[in-house]
């Protein structure tokens, strides 16, 4: 994960954290809630038990009192209608009863001494005045018929007494129940609503994960996308940088050629001296080859272009793919029927297979498969290779299974001199070549690497619509090319100028060297006898090769022109020389090929 | 979520507003209805030694407000026109149905009520069921004591009287029983067991002329019952007043006298559980309340 995908990790504890804390929170007040519940019940049991005992009191008390009115009442005439006689009435030991109920009042009013209900308070004191009156009645040992009225009195307050208390109780019970009844719905409620609010956080959770993962992938795709354009923006500022070196080289290297290549031709050579100048010849062509892949890399300049089919061109190289990457790679070449056709130098898409396929064989030290394909590719803006602009391409891709690369090295891979090879094996310039020749076909390329499970190359070229190509050119002919025109050579570089004086010279040519446009110019209007070529370096201080030959062409109608030059394409493409119409002769170049291009001109001019 | 929550605040608010409202409606002045089974003059000859006795016991001015039946008087309290009313075992019932009546005292006689089974003094028979085929009265129909509760305890023996005997008649009240069973009219007839006392001390009747066959299991008959918002200070104020009622004190003696009473006892609503039941089993209430 990348490092928004690290910040957003931190958001989902945030709200992981918050969630937790809702959660504990509404745990503490469900535990609360049943806490205060039960506290509740307790007090309420407690109160319960109260009104129990008081009752058990009461109802001794009660039985005491009507023990003591049996032997006191006077039956009253209805009574006698339920009764047929009068039964014996015995006179109990009344003192020994009051000091009973005295004792039983004396507990009751204990008892709510120590719960301190007013309720009570009216009626159990109407039960201690009416006990004092009996016992008063009883002390007296007054009439019959008013202690049997006190102690009726004293029954009613005592029945009021345990009636109250029963009636409390059954109110208690009830009111238990209607609290649980209120309080159940409301913990229902509750429960339900973090039940509710649990979906729903967990609803929103997910919504926000998934809109955070969006946004990290399409920051994550952002993020590769700039890689790659910064990967590009870095080749092209060392294209330059190695263009320019490589331009310098080439000319110090068409010298070192060009002289050598003269003394070699001088016959009174010693065997030994040849033998050196042959070394030097050897060297100079090996930079230079060197410093061919470095153009090739920062801009290949002598593009061939030809429309043609990549599945052709695959197919016909595997016999040479076969042999350069050894028996124990197994080589598999696929290509779609029907291809579309590309436009691009058919050598220089060879040298980019090949070095594909070299790259592939070296990380394959123990062998492996090496798959080629060729297919179409339609692309469009929302694809995977956002890179790739909409449109039709032919796309080449090279599989291999070997040891795959890591981050790091995919991101320099195309890089000139980085390399993973032992030193005496890779130059480094074999990829950094791939992608100057694919990026100049205005194709693209792209690794996927995987340590331990092998790299993809994939080459994306734009489809052409022109007609195929029936054949490849051939190399023109070499002609005779000594001569005895006039030749006018424009070259700032003194080496190179010298090179070509001296070259042309030997092959018989009258050479008038120039070291500037201006003198060039000064040339022109000075050899009445007539100039038949004029040889013009293109980037030069003051006026450049082009407009010197524009001004040279009408001074010099008749001669044939040419440039040379070891600049990069798109220096030249600002030089104005397309205008002109006139060959570029690529430095480094050995005097054959001047004197070549030379012979080929002057004979189109003479057959025109 | 915020529906739920809005229930959650409503009920809680709710719930406050029960207590929250009882405070302010607290009566000065409190009217009082009773059963209207006299004239208005002896009712009020009747009641006002109690209502004097009341305010005087009490921080409370009490209006007597009379009513010209059973369903004015029900009607009087279920539209709050009267605080405290004097209610048969029925009528409570039916009060406490319609309006929630909470009952508030009883005189010592009405917690344990009894109807009586009476046949005439010389008759030998000893049980109903040797009545069997004989005429039987109640008292009115919508009488507690004369009616619905011999009615019920006699379903719950099983005994349906229109089965049972010849002809069931219905007196217009409790002497009117009486004097049927003495004169032989019906063989069976069951009264009130106070209002019978009552006849034989006032020698209406002599013992000898009727005499109680059986009586029924006891229930709770008439009843001071008070508004379910009445405050529980106003309500213990009313409620102790009546509880301190003592026969012993003359002018008291004088007004418990007047209502038929010993002495008051609180009264609570297991008191008409059988009432309750009888009541809804003639459908005269919607449906017996659980207690």
């Amino acid at each position: 994960m990348s490092s928004q995908a690290t910040e957003y990790g931190y958001v989902f504890k945030y709200i992981y954290g918050m969630v937790g804390i809702v959660v504990i929170g509404a745990a503490s007040v469900i535990f609360a809630f049943v806490n205060a519940q039960q506290a509740d019940r307790d007090a309420r049991a407690r109160i319960s038990a109260f009104h129990v005992r008081s009752t058990n009191l009461v109802e001794q008390l009660r039985l005491e009192n009507h023990a003591l009115a049996e032997s006191l009442l006077v039956r009253e005439p209805i009574d006698q209608m339920h009764t047929a006689a009068g039964v014996e009435q015995t006179r109990p030991d009344l003192n020994a009863r009051l000091r009973t109920m005295t004792i039983q009042v004396g507990r009751l009013q204990d008892l709510q001494a120590m719960y301190g209900d007013a309720e009570f308070e009216a009626t159990l004191q109407r039960i201690d005045e009416r006990l004092a009156s009996v016992a008063a009645l009883a002390a007296r040992d007054d009439d019959g018929g008013a202690q049997a009225g006190a102690i009726a009195m004293l029954d009613l307050a005592i029945s009021q007494f345990h009636r109250q208390h029963v009636f409390a109780e059954d109110g208690l019970l009830s009111s238990i129940q209607t609290s649980l009844e209120r309080q159940v719905p409301l913990l229902i409620s509750i429960v339900a609503i973090l039940i509710f609010s649990g979906i729903a956080a967990w609803i929103a959770i997910r919504l926000l994960k998934a809109a955070i993962e969006r946004r990290v992938s399409v920051e994550e795709a952002l993020a590769a996308s700039q890689q790659r354009v910064y990967q590009m923006q870095k080749l092209e500022a060392l294209g330059l940088l190695v263009g320019g070196v490589a331009h310098d080289f080439n000319n110090l290297l068409t010298a070192i050629l060009g002289q050598a290549g003269l003394l070699l031709d001088t016959a009174d050579q010693t065997e030994d001296a040849r033998e050196s100048l042959e070394e030097i010849v050897e060297a100079a062509l090996q930079a230079s080859d060197l410093t061919r892949q470095l153009l090739a890399f920062s801009r290949p300049q002598d593009q061939e272009r030809r429309v043609l089919d990549l599945g052709d061109l695959v197919l016909g190289m595997t016999s040479m793919l076969q042999r350069v990457i050894g028996e124990s790679v197994i080589l598999q070449v696929h290509s779609e029927p029907n291809l579309d056709r590309v436009e691009i130098d058919p050598t220089q898409m060879r040298q980019v297979i090949l070095n594909l396929a070299i790259n592939a064989r070296d990380a394959m030290p123990r062998g492996g498969t090496l798959t080629v394909t060729v297919d179409n590719l339609e692309s469009t803006d929302d694809e995977e290779h956002a890179i790739v602009p909409e449109g039709r391409y032919v796309r080449m891709l090279v599989a291999d299974t070997g040891v795959g690369m890591d981050e790091e090295t995919q991101q320099r891979l195309f890089e000139p001199f980085f390399t993973t090879k032992p030193k005496a094996r890779g130059t480094g310039l074999g990829l950094a070549t791939v992608h100057g020749i694919v990026t100049a076909a205005e194709g693209h390329i792209f690794v996927t690497s995987r340590p331990g499970i092998g790299s993809v190359f994939e080459v994306c070229l734009p489809a052409s619509d022109k007609p195929l190509d029936s054949t490849e050119r051939e190399e023109p002919a070499h002609e005779e090319i000594v001569g005895s025109e006039t030749v006018l050579v424009v070259e700032d570089d003194q080496q190179i100028r010298k090179f070509i004086t001296n070259g042309l010279g030997i092959l018989g040519y009258y050479v008038i060297a120039a070291p500037s446009a201006a003198a060039g110019i000064e040339v022109c209007e000075k050899e009445h006898a007539g100039i038949d070529v004029i040889v013009s370096d293109v980037i030069m201080p003051g006026m450049n090769g082009a407009e010197f030959l524009h001004k040279a062409r009408e001074l010099q109608p008749d001669a044939v022109t040419m440039f040379m030059s070891g600049y990069t394409d798109d220096i030249l493409e600002n030089s104005g020389i397309d205008d002109l119409d006139i060959p570029l002769l690529q430095k480094p170049f050995d005097i054959k090929a001047i004197a070549g291009l030379i012979r080929a001109e002057l004979a189109k001019r003479d057959t025109d | 979520m915020r529906v739920l929550l809005a229930v959650l605040l409503a009920s809680l608010l709710f719930g406050c507003s029960d207590s929250a409202s009882n405070a302010e409606d607290q009566p000065r002045t409190l009217r009082m209805g009773v059963l209207p089974d006299q004239s208005e003059e002896r009712l009020r000859l009747r009641y006002l030694p109690l209502v004097d006795y009341l305010e005087a016991r009490t921080s409370l001015d009490i209006e007597f407000v009379p009513s010209s039946g059973y369903p004015e008087l029900l009607k009087l309290f279920a539209d709050g026109e009267i605080d405290i009313a004097n209610f048969g075992g029925l009528t409570f019932a039916q009060a406490e149905a319609a309006s929630g009546a909470e009952p508030l005292v009883m005189r010592d006689t009405d917690v344990a009520f009894t109807s009586c089974y009476i046949v005439r003094g010389d008759d030998p028979r000893d049980s109903i069921d040797e009545f069997a085929g004989d005429a039987f009265t109640f008292g009115p129909r919508l009488s507690t004591s004369g009616h619905l509760m011999p009615r019920h305890f006699m379903r719950l023996d099983g005994v349906i009287p229109e089965d049972l005997f010849s002809a069931v008649r219905h007196s217009d009240g409790h002497d009117e029983t009486a004097k049927w069973v003495r004169d032989g009219e019906v063989g069976l007839g069951v009264v009130n067991c106070v209002i019978l006392e009552a006849l034989i001390l006032e020698e209406q009747l002599s013992p000898g002329q009727i005499r109680v066959l059986v009586t029924t299991p006891t229930y709770g008959n008439y009843v001071w019952a008070v508004q379910p918002a009445m405050p529980a200070d106003v309500r213990t104020e009313l409620r102790d007043a009546f509880l301190a009622l003592d026969a012993r004190v003359p002018e008291e003696r004088a007004i418990l006298r007047a209502l038929g009473a010993n002495g008051y006892l609180p009264a609570g609503k297991t008191d008409f559980n059988d009432v309750r039941m009888a009541a809804a089993e003639l459908g005269l209430i919607q449906e017996a309340s659980a207690d």
